[in-house]
């Protein structure tokens, strides 16, 4: 497997190990606060219809201390108008509650919430009808246009004689709800046929339930009241951070995904540049030079340090390569006493003039030999010879131009390739050598000695073969012709 | 001047406590506390002053209350309704009578003698006493000269019945209440004092039509408990008589004067 893959998959599964358990942990968190949330609502909900029900019982314990009352009753007998204000403004806990006094015959004696509004009547009230009927009535009514919890009971002198009818209300209006639904979370909403009101604000009820309630209803049709959440904005709120959590973590993964891909491919990039540039030059793709100068690039372009330090030593290892390659080359091409190109090089430095000949690069060889040079190694020793033949090398490469190749042919035999060079102009060349060496003088041998030249020129279709017969040829016709001389293919 | 206004039931408590150098000083509920503390408020820093003693103003809880305080020593003086000094000399003769109010009336003028009015809206059908039957009417209290006494007797002598009659009547207790009660269409017509409908703001007034106006009627009087020391009566009677004060505002006490008390015992007469 893969350096790559191998990381990749590791770091991968530590990552989607931590962000599991992340996720374990956000679920358990949200699961124990759903609970928690749930449990909190039932408390609301209980405490909500506790709040009604104790309204309920306060209405009726209002009612029945004024019904208790001897100046109640004396109120009613005597149509006391103020006195029953006084008592029923004293048990009046908010502007929209009511308590009204009324004979049996439903005219009103007096209001406690209204100080002057009185002698009306309301005898064909539903509430009225119902007390005439069962002594009490608890449940909702209309009193005075106005939706009301009433509780209404006959007011009995002695506890025996009905003298009249006493009700106390509260006013269903948005106030009583807000009340009702004070300090929690929770809203309350309150349908009739009359009216809808609520506390949630215009939004939608959650977790409905009807308020546990035993209330006559019939004077006011579908009245009913609903408890429930407005919003679940605790849960919302945890809902939306697992959520968030949970894109976080996988935008996370993703992220941290893309990041180690491009780390590891940029880190691995380089070891596998370095890796392939040893595998062009094995596979002879590339050169050690071309190594050379990659390698170099890499350490000046990555300052990653274990990069850096491969890259180096493969650099200074492609160096020595190099060096002894040149070494290696320099010993197979150059003649070692003369240090000119030996036979090797100059043939395929032949065959390369041949192949840019074929291109229209024209050129010119000058096959040389040394005339009698047998005599001076037979009179004087070899050592005088390889002396004579080191300093007409010498010559011989100073007096070419920077461009001719000169070299060793074999034995006594030189060859001069002269590349762009005309016939005529091999020639002029070969007379001025041939003029030069005839007057040199030897540091060793105190002759001088002469040479015989043979030129020929590039044709087409020449090979290496034609082209050195043509200078051969040339050659053997100077030295037969009294040597030291040029001779020339015709 | 130190008033103090002991809410209704608490008066009897408030009578065992206060030391013998206060005088505790009683009102009928004819009108609101507010309105009374003020309408009495110079009397009283005047007495205070005169008297050298610190006066406890006090309301009773109704006419009758007022009578029962004053019965049982209580209240030491009190400014009561004719009618009620009436029942006083009947059941109580040893009460001492200290002299009659003087107020300005809505002239501007001062008396010691005002009106009772029967009352119905601008706009009711109601156009005699007789009227009245099947009506609902507003009473102040049953002791009440103008509210209730004189009204009952005009409806009386014109063959109307209040206790048969009418289909509904309502005791008030307060003049203002009676007005307001009536313009707010819950009684059909009341009985009142002139000077409550004087009162009222001219608006409010074209609102109102007089359906009956009753004979003179003494204005309330200042009586003394029977369990007074009689010179110390004397002397609160010669300061309420040397008492003037020179208000202009209507219904204020602007004096005191003595009336022959069978004035008041013909209201005994009106049943």
């Amino acid at each position: 497997m893969k350096l790559y893959n191998k990381i990749l998959i590791l770091t991968i599964t530590q990552l989607l190990a931590i962000f599991i358990f992340g996720i374990y942990q956000i679920q358990t968190l949200y699961l124990t606060q759903q609970k928690a949330f749930d449990h909190k609502t039932l408390i609301q909900t209980e405490m909500v219809q506790t709040r009604f029900e104790e309204m309920l019982q306060n209405l009726q314990k209002s009612a029945k201390i004024l019904m208790n009352s001897q100046e109640v009753t004396t109120g009613i007998i005597s149509n006391d108008t103020d006195l029953l204000f006084n008592w029923g403004k004293l048990f009046l806990s908010s502007p929209s509650d009511k308590i009204h006094f009324m004979n049996l015959k439903g005219t009103v004696i007096s209001r406690g919430e209204a100080e002057y509004s009185f002698g009306d009547d309301v005898s064909k009230t539903f509430y009225f009808q119902q007390v005439l009927h069962n002594d009490t009535f608890l449940g909702i009514d209309i009193i005075d246009n106005q939706e009301c919890l009433v509780f209404a009971s006959r007011i009995k002198q002695y506890g025996k004689k009905p003298i009249g009818i006493i009700c106390v209300a509260i006013a269903i209006d948005q106030a009583l709800l807000d009340k009702m639904v004070t300090g929690t979370n929770m809203s309350i909403t309150y349908h009739s046929a009359y009216q809808d009101i609520s506390t949630t604000h215009g939004q939608k009820l959650f977790n409905t339930s009807a308020l546990h309630v035993s209330l006559q209803t019939l004077g006011v049709q579908e009245a009913t009241f609903h408890i429930g959440l407005t919003s679940e904005e605790e849960l919302s709120a945890l809902k939306e951070t697992r959520t968030n959590f949970l894109l976080s973590i996988a935008l996370a993964f993703v992220l941290l995904f893309i990041a180690l891909h491009i780390v590891l491919l940029k880190h691995l990039k380089d070891y596998e540049n370095l890796t392939h540039l040893l595998i062009d030059f094995y596979e002879d793709h590339i050169s050690i030079k071309e190594v050379i100068t990659r390698t170099q690039k890499v350490i000046f372009d990555h300052t990653a340090p274990e990069v850096k330090k491969i890259a180096e030593a493969l650099f200074k290892m492609s160096q020595k390569i190099a060096d002894t390659q040149d070494e290696l080359e320099t010993l197979s091409t150059t003649d070692q006493l003369t240090s000119l190109a030996n036979r090797r090089k100059l043939e395929e430095s032949l065959d390369q003039k041949l192949k840019e000949a074929s291109r229209g690069i024209h050129f010119s060889i000058i096959m040389l030999d040394i005339d009698r040079f047998k005599m001076i190694n037979d009179t004087y020793g070899h050592e005088i010879g390889d002396h004579v033949l080191l300093h007409l090398s010498h010559t011989m490469r100073h007096a070419m131009r920077v461009s001719d190749i000169v070299g060793r042919w074999g034995g006594e035999e030189f060859l001069l390739i002269l590349p762009e060079t005309s016939l005529q102009g091999a020639i002029v060349l070969a007379k001025g050598l041939c003029a030069k060496i005839a007057e040199l003088s030897f540091e060793h041998y105190p002759h001088t000695v002469t040479i015989s030249l043979g030129v020929a020129t590039y044709h087409e279709d020449d090979t290496s073969n034609t082209i050195l017969n043509r200078a051969d040829t040339a050659l053997y016709k100077a030295k037969n012709s009294g040597r030291n001389r040029v001779e020339y293919e015709n | 001047m130190k008033i103090k206004i002991i809410v209704l039931l608490l008066i009897c408590l408030c009578s065992t406590t206060i030391a013998q150098d206060k005088l505790v000083f009683g009102v009928n509920p004819y009108r609101n506390p507010e309105e009374l503390r003020e309408l009495y408020s110079e009397l009283i820093t005047y007495l205070e002053k005169s008297l050298d003693k610190e006066i406890v103003f006090v309301i009773s809880k109704d006419y009758d209350h007022l009578v029962s305080l004053i019965e049982n020593g209580s209240v030491d003086i009190a400014s009561v309704s004719p009618k009620l000094f009436a029942t006083l000399r009947q059941n109580i003769p040893n009460t001492h009578y200290l002299a009659t109010l003087e107020m300005i009336n809505e002239n501007g003028q001062k008396e010691s003698s005002y009106q009772g009015l029967i009352v119905t809206r601008a706009d009711s059908s109601i156009a005699k006493l007789n009227d009245l039957r099947g009506k609902r009417f507003g009473f102040t209290d049953v002791s009440s000269t103008s509210g209730y006494i004189y009204p009952r007797f005009l409806m009386k002598q014109q063959g109307v019945d209040p206790l048969h009659d009418l289909s509904q009547t309502y005791m008030l207790k307060k003049h203002t209440k009676v007005l307001q009660a009536l313009l707010e269409k819950s009684i059909d017509a009341g009985a009142v004092a002139s000077g409550a409908y004087y009162n009222l703001s001219t608006e409010e007034q074209n609102k109102i039509r007089i359906l009956a106006t009753t004979e003179e009627i003494p204005l309330d009087v200042m009586i003394a408990s029977s369990k007074l020391n009689p010179a110390f009566v004397d002397q609160i009677k010669q300061s309420l008589m040397h008492f003037s004060s020179h208000q202009t505002t209507n219904d204020a006490i602007v004096g005191f004067t003595q009336k022959p008390l069978t004035s008041y015992d013909r209201l005994n007469t009106l049943e």
